[in-house]
């Protein structure tokens, strides 16, 4: 009964934000999707004022009831949650970035969100006329397990579900200890436990739980250990996610160029290999038009999308900064067994 | 000869929504409204350049969850009262506005349009409009590509590396069963690549897929050609890149085409405008107003005091913008061509249901695009990625950066507070699907329908469709719901299967509900 939970639980402020931008949504899609509604009611007041009432009065019950369970829903799904998280996390306002807009040309939500319109929805009450039960997913699945995702380049998102008995187990072989989440850069390594680049701990206050972070660098691998970080402050890690890759957001320096020729049947050669020139770089400007190329030269999507355009959610407003962790450079504890041990 | 070419992609996709348990559900006209605004009008566009002997080429992503919706007898069955319900209404429409000559014609032109649907669907394509599309691509004007079993969101689900593989070699497999033929390329659901994904591509004899722009340009080796020639990832299958200019101009709602105000209006609908009474039989029949696809009114500008729309002016206008897409290509190909000295490809690629259905001018716009390449100039012919690869067979070598083509250009969309509950279930239900497929091997006959069945729940439930509505805040319930019902059933069976307590009932029950993929194997996530 816990991932779910948990899920909710996690990022506090996240629910706040997404409460709120949930009924913002609510708002602005009420208002623009319902245009025929508004018109419909000028319409009414000149041709048939009947009308108008029905109209109008419907109108107004769907926002309120709209409204209403977005409000409802935050409220009841995701209550205790926000003690948790907030209190024991750095949270910090994500920096503003620079917002330089240029028409997007990414794909277009409202557009194609429109694939899903219908002008309609279909209310709850229908889903109860469905004679086949549906249960709330389960709260948790009773495992030990850490999962890490990208969201972005230099954001990951984390999911952990820890079993009780195993955690009252190696507390009690290792006389005590909280637990803690340990995420290591093992970008180009084969990391066998003692040889991330780096590492950071954040404490955790519950066996399930979901945590976003915010890391400095892209084109990173990282990976995650749950674990028991004892008083002695040797690390025991009880489970351990796989190593994600976070995409690179930057275009890389010069190099080698390989041609490759695969043939119809797909077998494939490499033909040359040449070095990447200053021509090469200026016939790069010129192809990509000069000032996407800057844009692409100087990196970080979010600076050259003005990503924020179409008013969507701002992710998150809590986080982990993960620089702002304890973490290896700044002397916190070596791993240790089971999977870790002393670097 | 030619400078250069540009490579049309349309994205047609819709997730799998089918209820045999309610007599009308609302959520089916997404496939309804999408044949009657969409696939309809563009197979009569290419049918329409086929005749005149107009020589084109246009490449469809068909995704596997809408061949299935569009080959289903239920759906069929129900789109044709769909449109029959249109034709009463058009025709009512018609006797309504006759003293009303602004919106009179445009009854007129609403009768013939669905009589029109009509006809295309039951008679010329015997009710599987996957037949026309077929056709087409055996002429060699089409070339359809397959994409991810259903549109899953890969780079989400990486983290059980089978449910990637069953991804794709489901959208290979279903693909060759409907076409009778291997799919050269790929749409990754959302354009979202990760690195490495295309090893899996190339073990499904896939020989390309696409990424956004900023996928090429953070590759890991700078690429000589920027997007406008595609690079072959190590493993040999190429990539092709979007060309953002291109894109801009259909794509972007402040300064894209769909926006002129002589189009039509999406938002105003007869079904919002009409008396209640009047319109009652042909909106929910629930009472919820919803949209007719009868629509009078131009987009106008910012107002609510909208203009009658008028067909001609907006036909114009169609003209007159696929005039200048056409101008804008000429003169791209031609600098890119004088830079790259060998021909580029501009990849613009959208999604399919953009035209017809939020954009009505779009497919009539597609066709005078076509037809205009075909006959008015020189500079820029139309392509079709596999024919670029046949014509330049060597590439760079470079392996694309992670990236999809949402907002920001990440994973963002589909993984935030919004949608992030699902993962867990979704990655445990994936590790547990390949438990069960690695603990049976010859499973009797109950068994087997009972693994099928759980990995069918799983495909349906890893739709990139219910996070993204999720984010958008609308229609948001339905999307909770259907993945809830997939986490619940597969659960369900597994551990019936666990528990030597299958309900053959239930998975019965399931199967006619979530009949997707009628002859997956749920051997397909064995890693043993």
């Amino acid at each position: 009964m816990v991932v779910k939970k948990v899920a909710k639980k996690t990022a506090v402020k996240t629910v706040k934000a997404v409460k709120k931008s949930v009924s913002k949504t609510t708002k602005k899609t009420v208002e623009k999707k319902t245009p025929a509604k508004k018109t419909t009611v000028k319409k009414a007041e000149t041709k048939k004022p009947a009308v108008k009432k029905i109209i109008v009065k419907k109108a107004e019950v769907k926002k309120t009831a709209v409204k209403k369970t977005v409000a409802k829903k935050a409220a009841v799904k995701k209550p205790a949650v926000k003690k948790v998280a907030v209190k024991k996390t750095t949270v910090k306002k994500p920096k503003v970035l620079v917002k330089v807009k240029e028409p997007d040309y990414r794909i277009n939500e409202e557009l194609t969100l429109t694939k899903y319109e219908t002008g309609a929805h279909t209310s709850p009450q229908v889903y109860h006329k469905d004679p086949m039960h549906t249960e709330e997913p389960p709260h948790g699945y009773d495992v030990n397990r850490v999962v890490i995702l990208p969201v972005d380049p230099k954001f990951a998102f984390i999911y952990w579900e820890v079993r009780q008995d195993t955690i009252d187990s190696v507390r009690h072989a290792f006389g005590g200890g909280k637990l803690t989440l340990r995420v290591y850069d093992v970008t180009n390594i084969e990391f066998n436990g003692y040889n991330a680049h780096e590492w950071w701990d954040m404490e955790v206050h519950h066996r399930m739980g979901t945590w976003y972070l915010r890391h400095h660098k892209s084109d990173r691998n990282l990976m995650v250990d749950i674990g028991i970080k004892s008083h002695d402050g040797n690390f025991h890690a009880i489970s351990r996610s796989r190593a994600i890759y976070f995409p690179r957001d930057f275009m890389v320096g010069p190099g080698k160029i390989l041609w490759m020729l695969v043939d119809e049947f797909g077998n494939k050669l490499i033909s040359d290999i040449e070095d990447y020139t200053d021509a090469d770089l200026e016939l790069l400007k010129k192809l990509m038009g000069a000032e996407r190329f800057k844009r692409f030269m100087k990196g970080g999507l979010d600076i050259f999308l003005g990503a924020s355009a179409w008013g969507r959610i701002p992710i998150i407003d809590t986080y982990v900064e993960l620089e702002a962790m304890p973490s290896s450079r700044s002397g916190s504890s070596l791993p240790t067994s089971p999977m870790g041990g002393k670097k | 000869m030619s400078k250069g070419y540009l490579s049309l992609v349309l994205h047609a996709h819709l997730p799998y929504v089918r209820h045999p348990e309610y007599d009308n559900f609302l959520e089916e006209d997404w496939l309804f409204e999408a044949i009657t605004e969409t696939y309809i009008p563009l197979i009569n566009a290419f049918d329409s350049l086929v005749n005149d002997n107009i020589d084109f080429r246009i490449t469809m992503t068909l995704t596997p969850t809408l061949v299935s919706m569009l080959h289903d007898p239920l759906l069929q069955d129900r789109y044709l009262k769909h449109i029959n319900k249109l034709i009463e209404l058009s025709y009512k429409e018609v006797e309504r506005t006759k003293y009303q000559p602004e919106f009179h014609h445009l009854a007129m032109m609403y009768r013939d349009l669905f009589l029109n649907c009509r006809y295309v669907f039951e008679e010329k394509y015997s009710r599987n409009l996957i037949n026309a599309f077929k056709k087409f691509a055996e002429m060699g004007k089409l070339e359809i590509v397959t994409c991810t079993a259903t549109h899953g969101f890969l780079p989400l689900l990486q983290i059980n590396e089978q449910a990637v593989k069953a991804q794709v070699y489901m959208g290979a497999k279903y693909y060759k069963d409907v076409f009778g033929w291997q799919p050269k390329g790929i749409w990754l659901g959302e354009c979202a690549y990760y690195p490495g994904l295309d090893r899996i591509l190339a073990d499904n004899g896939i020989r390309f897929f696409f990424v956004d722009t900023h996928g090429l340009m953070y590759a890991d080796s700078r690429p000589k050609y920027g997007v406008y020639s595609p690079i072959y990832c190590p493993s040999g299958v190429a990539a092709f890149a979007r060309d953002p200019e291109s894109s801009q101009q259909v794509w972007s709602a402040e300064i894209g085409y769909p926006g002129d105000p002589v189009y039509r209006d999406f938002y105003r609908d007869a079904g919002f405008d009409l008396d209640f009474e009047y319109i009652k039989p042909y909106i929910h029949p629930d009472g919820i107003r919803k949209m007719t696809g009868v629509k009078y009114f131009s987009i106008t500008g910012k107002t609510d005091h909208k203009m009658p729309y008028n067909p001609h002016a907006a036909y114009e206008k169609a003209c007159m913008q696929a005039g200048n897409f056409m101008f804008n290509r000429e003169k791209q190909v031609d600098h890119l061509f004088g830079l790259m000295r060998r021909k580029p490809i501009v990849l613009a690629p959208y999604d399919a249901e953009l035209y017809g259905h939020w954009w009505f001018e779009g497919p009539m716009f597609l066709q005078q695009l076509l037809r205009k390449i075909a006959t008015e100039q020189d500079t820029v012919k139309t392509i079709t990625p596999w024919e670029y690869l046949k014509e330049y067979p060597k590439n760079q070598m470079a392996t694309p950066a992670g990236s999809s083509w949402g907002n920001k250009g990440y994973y963002e969309v589909w993984l935030n507070g919004t949608n992030d509950w699902i993962y867990p279930h979704l990655h445990v239900m994936a590790d547990r699907m390949v438990e069960l497929a690695n603990s049976y091997n010859e499973p009797d006959a109950n068994l087997y329908r009972a693994l099928n069945q759980a990995a069918r729940e799983l495909l349906l439930a890893q739709s990139s469709d219910w996070p993204f509505i999720m984010n958008s805040g609308t229609m948001v319930e339905y999307a909770c719901k259907r993945v809830k019902d997939h986490i619940y059933r597969f659960n369900r069976i597994y551990d019936g299967i666990k528990g030597y307590s299958l309900d053959m009932n239930f998975v019965g029950e399931v199967e006619k509900r979530d009949n997707i993929f009628p002859h997956i194997d749920y051997r397909i996530y064995k890693t043993q």
